[in-house]
Parts: C-alpha cells; structure tokens; sequence
C-alpha cells in the first residue's frame, strides 16, 4: 500500500550526515521533497496501473506510462479516468456534457458512446501520469 | 453501539478487483501448495463448492462449469485488507481489527450522536468505491448482537447489507428466529448439550438462569449470555475464535522519532507474537509491521505505513520474525515524524487449512527440505551471505505449486495492472 512512509527519499543526506563535520545548516533542516505527497492525496484509495498504446499520447501519457488513479475522486467533464467496458479496463478521457462519451484527443479519436455500452463500470480518476525516459 | 464490518467473500472480491472480466464468475481460492479450498465467491457457493474442501475432488466439475480459480495471494489480500482499515479507522476514532477481513468499531467513541443509517451506507459505499470490495454491516449493544446482525446482513438479501438493531423490542423478536448455533462462539458441540436441555434460538439462551450456566458451562457462554441480552461484556481486543492471526501493538507513552526506539518496540512485540504463535502451535509465513503517528492530535503531521514481508517458509522463530519485522521498518520509516504506536501482525498460518495433505508419501523429502528452506530464510535474513540453490531449481519448484497465482497488483510495481 502506500503511505507517505513507502516512499524512500530521492535527496537523501545520508551521506552528508555521516562526514563527521557538523554541518552548519543543522538548524535549517527541513524535510525532503516527498513525491508520494505530491502525487497521492488518499493512498488507501489509490492504485497503479501501467498503460500500454499510443491512443493516450496528445493527453500527455505515453506507453508504458504509469497511471496513478484515486477511486475515491467522482469524475468531471474532460477528466482522464479508468472505466471498465465489457470486462477490459479503458484509460481515456470522459465527456459529461449532453452526450457521455469517453474519447481520446488523437486524430483518429473513436468515440465511445457511454450510454451504448451495456457493461460500463467507472473506476476512478487519473490524477498523474508518469513518463519514464 | 457497535458495529461489525466483515467483507463479503474477501479473499474473491480482491481477486475481483483488477478483473472486471471476472465480475460475475464462480471464483475460489486455494490453500498453500493449492490443496484444498479456503474461499469462494457467492457464485461459487451457489455451485456448491465447500469450505476446505479438497481441490482434486472438485476440480473436474467446477472447471467444466466455468468456474475461475487461483492460489492464495496472500500479499495482495493483505494491502487490499489494509485499505479498508484505513478507510474505517478515518470513519470511526476507534476500530478493533478482528481479522483481516472483520473489524469492529465502537460507535460509542463518536463525540455526537450519528444517524446510525446514514453511517453504516457512507461505509459501505466508500470501501465499495474507494477500495473495491463489497462489505456487509451489523450494528447492535453488543458485539455478539453485532455479529449476528452482520450474519444477517450478509445472508438475507432483503436488507441491502446493513442490519442494525437497537430497539429491544427488535431485538427480542430477532432473538427469537435466530438458532442457537448462529451465534458468535457456539459451535457444533456446545449447540447439542444446549438442545438437550430445551434451548433452540437465541432467545432461549437468554432465558436460562445464569447461575444454572455458570454451574454447567463456562464462563465464556455466560458472557454470551450477558451480551446477547444488551450488556456489553467483550471488551476490544477480545478474541473468542481460534486465531487466523496474532496481532500485537501498543501506544507509546510519548511519541517517538527515533528509528532505534522503534525498532526496539517492534522487536519486543516481534518476540512476544512469536511466543503466541508457538503457544497456538502455529507457523505463519506473513509478517507486516505498522508504524502510526496520533490521529487524535490534529498538531501533528500524520503518518501510517505498513508493509508486509513473505517468508519462503512458514516459520515460528523467533529470531527471523524480529530480522522480518525489521527489516520492514527499515523500508518504511521516515525520519521527521512522531510515531505514536507500533506493532506486528502474524498471518497466513499454515496449519489451518491441512498444510500436509499433498505430502502423504514424500513426507521425510518434505521435512529435510522444511529444515533446509528455514536455515536459508534464516541466512537471508541475518545477510550473512545470500543463500540461494545452483540453479534455483528447487526453489523453482517449490513455488510453482502456487502457479495460479494472480499479480502482486499493488505492492509490486512489475506486477501492476495493464490497461490500454
């Protein structure tokens, strides 16, 4: 699971600490930057998938990128959540205006029309998205 | 009042919760080394599979009927168990962890008076959205009344999954339907010698002079007794059934910072688990430590971090689960925190679900291996040296009798879901 704790600090300064000289800005000590802070704001709701395809690449998310996505976050209009359709989840962007559709932002965007899927099952919000180069 | 969570089918509904494919499928789970059943989804049951029983006599028939089946997974149902204990413990200020599917909370500690309705469907629909999994809910007095108003809750699909008693003239009349053997603690044994002497629901019980149950059983049934008429007598953190767990924790008495201090709490409540464990004649191979900040001083930063670590082996050694319990600290502490509690949980026990029905006739093999598999995961631990085998061969193995083993879906990031 993840907690604030699961995450190891990037910026460690262990090795500063074990130099042997007092270091002058012992005073001034703050906690590192915490990227779980940043990115998970309620961890027992949130999960990681991996997302494989290029449908998603104009939103920002690559192949094999890493979706990080809250189920406890209701979606808005234009929102990138998950859903499940017919028994196979889906990452794309969801539309709540007078039509429901989920869409991508590509040139050859298909579009899913929400109220024709019989087995349509939201999940949760995308709220980041990480890119490994 | 007091209310009891208890997840429905846990084990199938996390299985569930990376396989909407599977959303109306039978599901069951195998013990270690695939032996026998240890859980099954509500579709399962309808097809009449039973509880521990042995996967080859089922296996056949089940499969042909579409049936879905996987090992235990023990990693995942654990962080998807951790989940909903969070999600409750921000619900209600004090929660008892009865198991990892169960937990009681003491609706007694809210400041306010809530709408007891209101309450049990905000927890029903969080942990069904937020984590995944369906839960079934029983408010009553008592935690034996509770209990069996979840049973209700679960079993009866007239009251949505919520059942709460509070009026006695409602619980009277609920009393009078429910047999003997429902309740909490009352097995096969102890429901005989009750009809033997005119007792058949739970009301009966509670009409029985409680000096003739004090002479003639024991203090235990007496205290059910107590309960079932509204007098709550089972404080938290009473345990009544046979342990699938052991759990041991304490608050400090101040706040802690130190990673030393910690890992000297952790390392005593790893011992005295171990010493439980032994006395119950157990060996388990799970083991997660939790770390907490106060939840109820607001002035702090707040933090909870747990982790679980599975042994290759099933051990009761003392000494690999105080090296288990902290190394996991090590991976989870963060410096810049005050830590208010600390404790250990012990799971996945192996001699709960007949751990040696696959070894009738490789028996000794099966021994010298035990001893073998325990001396490396002691080695491992203690980083002498990692003690591995030529080839991994047996290791090999010895894991692929868990080979319909569903992905660590959280807690291992090669095994996170795919999705296109």
């Amino acid at each position: 699971m993840f907690s604030n704790k699961d995450y190891k600090d990037p910026f460690s300064h262990k090795k500063l600490k074990n130099s042997g000289f007092p270091s002058p800005a012992n005073d001034y000590v703050e906690n590192p930057i915490n990227i779980n802070d940043l990115l998970i704001k309620r961890a027992s709701a949130t999960f990681l998938m991996r997302f494989k395809g290029d449908e998603m690449i104009f939103s920002g998310i690559r192949n094999n990128a890493i979706l990080i996505i809250d189920r406890s976050l209701k979606p808005t209009n234009g929102n990138i959540v998950v859903a499940s359709i017919n028994g196979e989840f889906l990452c794309r962007k969801i539309l709540l205006g007078s039509k429901k559709a989920l869409v991508t932002n590509c040139p050859n965007n298909k579009i899913l029309d929400i109220d024709k899927i019989i087995n349509f099952e939201f999940l949760g919000v995308v709220t980041s998205s990480i890119n490994r180069y | 009042m007091f209310a009891l969570i208890d997840c429905n089918s846990f084990y199938a509904s996390c299985e569930k919760i990376f396989r909407p494919d599977l959303k109306d499928r039978p599901i069951v789970i195998l013990s270690n080394n695939d032996g026998c059943v240890i859980a099954r989804s509500s579709e399962a049951k309808k097809m009449g599979v039973s509880m521990t029983q042995p996967w080859y006599q089922v296996k056949d028939q089940y499969l042909s009927k579409g049936g879905v089946v996987f090992s235990s997974n023990y990693e995942f149902y654990a962080d998807i168990s951790n989940r909903v204990m969070n999600v409750l413990s921000d619900l209600c200020p004090e929660i008892d962890i009865y198991s990892i599917d169960e937990a009681f909370l003491d609706l007694r500690s809210f400041k306010k008076n809530i709408d007891l309705v209101n309450f049990s469907y905000d927890c029903k629909r969080k942990i069904r959205e937020w984590v995944g999994v369906p839960v079934s809910i029983g408010i009553a007095p008592t935690k034996t009344l509770a209990k069996l108003a979840n049973k209700v809750a679960k079993d009866d699909p007239r009251f949505d999954g919520v059942v709460i008693l509070s009026e006695p003239r409602v619980i009277r009349h609920f009393l009078k339907s429910m047999p003997v053997e429902k309740i909490w603690g009352i097995g096969k044994r102890l429901t005989a010698r009750l009809e033997n002497i005119g007792v058949k629901s739970a009301h009966d019980l509670t009409q029985i002079d409680s000096r003739l149950i004090g002479d003639n059983f024991n203090v235990v049934l007496e205290r059910t007794v107590r309960e079932l008429k509204g007098q709550s007598c089972i404080t938290l953190h009473d345990f009544m059934e046979p342990k699938k767990q052991i759990m041991v924790s304490r608050s400090f008495g101040r706040s802690i910072r130190s990673k030393n201090l910690l890992s000297e709490a952790i390392s005593f409540h790893a011992s005295r688990a171990a010493e439980k464990l032994r006395y119950e004649k157990q060996k388990c191979r799970l083991i997660t430590t939790f770390i907490r900040s106060n939840r109820f001083n607001t002035k702090v930063k707040q933090v909870y971090a747990s982790r679980s670590l599975e042994l290759v082996h099933p051990t009761d050694d003392t000494r690999i689960i105080i090296k288990s319990a902290n190394r996991i600290l090590e991976q989870i502490f963060a410096n810049g925190y005050q830590y208010a509690k600390a404790g250990i949980l012990l799971s996945d026990f192996t001699d709960s679900y007949g751990y040696q029905m696959s070894l009738f006739d490789k028996k000794r093999d099966e021994e010298s291996a035990s001893k073998l598999m325990e001396t490396i995961d002691y080695i491992n631990l203690m980083e002498i040296a990692k003690v591995g085998f030529g080839n991994q061969g047996y290791r090999n193995t010895w894991k692929m009798k868990r080979e319909i083993k569903s992905q660590r879906y959280t807690t291992k990031i090669d095994e996170i879901p795919i999705i296109k």
